[in-house]
């Protein structure tokens, strides 16, 4: 079961990344000027445009399975933020996907999205996606793992909401969703954008003006990071009820009790404090920021220990 | 080239054009509205009233001319650069 990552991903190049950080930042405005940069929902098989019928698929995984991993990046990222250090230069296993599919016998999938819609719209095209791919999936589907960093578990989370659930089958197929660095209670940073862009359009000069208004050119899918859950009719979607969540958090320091670890969580999200099912199981990584837990052997080795488990 | 390269360049053309468009109007606003305190204030002083508004008009045909100018050459520079990567996408296709 080896699947080799030594080819270069172009999801790498500076400017496909360039891109990516583009759509996070303005992806809205891009897709609503019909500007080519714009970034469409897709599956991408080694950095290219993966097609979802059967014989695409099986020529793209020779070693197709009947287990479906699913990761979906955050925000401005692309499905290169999940690669090792050092594994794009030609390492084998390189990122959580191949790993699964090495120990544990996935099929790993790997979205890309425009990070800069909003997370209910991603949502609906991620539920939508996955619908394809099991349509055109060759084998019978046995359980579908979803992965998500940041952004990427509150999309997963709007397209699992189970008012979809009796019009999407794959659902059904989900065991576990596994939320990494998920900002599900928001995400302090683009409060304080959210503030600041206030407070600047409150003071009449033409400077704070001028700043407040390209503070608030950023997307619509940064401002609903700061209300913490991809915001449907009612707020937060539902936790899927026939799967497993497990939500997995570092801190900036090694001491997770540490004030500024407290404080500052992983640079970016705060973990935030256990509560019972079906509310996700909390596991904290010290010493692991919020970029590092896309790709760090720890957060790894607790994947694969998840998904032996249950 | 690859089409794709191809596709990202025109995006990034078009962005250009929006970011300069939008850029020199917001700038050409900001510009204006600083400009009409002084002429505001001088325009009270009867004696001077006259020539100040005939000076304020010169000044305001310039600046919108200048202005303008930058919008058309970037509109131009743009419009050039979509053609060439439409040869460009013709030939990789």
């Amino acid at each position: 079961m080896k699947e080799s990552a030594t080819r270069f991903d172009p999801a790498h190049s500076l400017p496909e990344r360039g891109v990516s950080i583009l759509n996070g930042m303005i992806g809205d405005y891009l897709q609503q000027r019909g500007n080519e940069l714009a970034i469409g929902m897709s599956f991408r098989h080694r950095g290219r445009p993966l097609a979802l019928d059967a014989a695409s698929l099986r020529a793209a995984y020779p070693a197709l399975t009947n287990k479906l991993c699913v990761l979906v990046h955050g925000f401005c990222c692309n499905e290169s933020v999940w690669t090792f250090p050092g594994a794009a230069r030609g390492r084998e296993h390189g990122n959580y996907g191949t790993r699964l599919q090495r120990d544990g016998g996935y099929t790993p999938f790997y979205v890309r999205y425009n990070t800069g819609l909003p997370i209910a719209e991603s949502a609906a095209h991620l539920a939508a996606l996955l619908a394809e791919l099991a349509a055109g999936y060759p084998l019978p589907i046995a359980e579908i793992t979803l992965i998500g960093h940041s952004m990427g578990g509150l999309v997963i989370r709007g397209a699992c909401d189970p008012a979809r659930a009796g019009t999407l089958s794959w659902m059904a197929r989900v065991r576990r969703v596994i939320y990494i660095g998920t900002p599900h209670d928001g995400a302090d940073l683009e409060r304080f954008a959210h503030g600041a862009t206030g407070a600047l359009k409150a003071f009449p000069g033409h400077v704070t003006q001028l700043i407040g208004d390209i503070l608030n050119l950023r997307s619509r899918g940064t401002k609903d990071l700061g209300a913490g859950h991809a915001p449907s009719t009612e707020g937060a979607a539902p936790w899927l009820d026939s799967a497993r969540h497990y939500l997995l958090m570092g801190t900036l320091t090694k001491d997770p009790k540490h004030p500024v670890g407290r404080i500052f969580g992983d640079a970016l999200v705060r973990v935030p404090v256990a509560k019972e099912a079906p509310e996700p199981e909390v596991i904290v990584f010290p010493g692991v920021h919020h970029l590092a837990l896309a790709h760090d052997a720890a957060v790894y080795r607790c994947i694969r220990q998840i998904c032996a488990g249950d | 080239m690859e089409r794709e390269t191809i596709r990202q360049l025109r995006g990034l053309n078009d962005l250009v054009a929006d970011a300069v468009d939008a850029g020199v109007t917001r700038t050409e606003r900001i510009h204006r509205s600083i400009a009409r305190y002084p002429y505001a204030v001088l325009a009270r002083i009867g004696p001077v009233a006259a020539p100040v508004r005939a000076v304020e008009f010169v000044e305001t045909t310039i600046t919108g001319t200048v202005y303008g100018s930058v919008r058309l050459a970037a509109r131009v520079g743009g419009g050039v650069v979509s053609q060439f990567l439409e040869l460009l996408d013709a030939r990789a296709r």
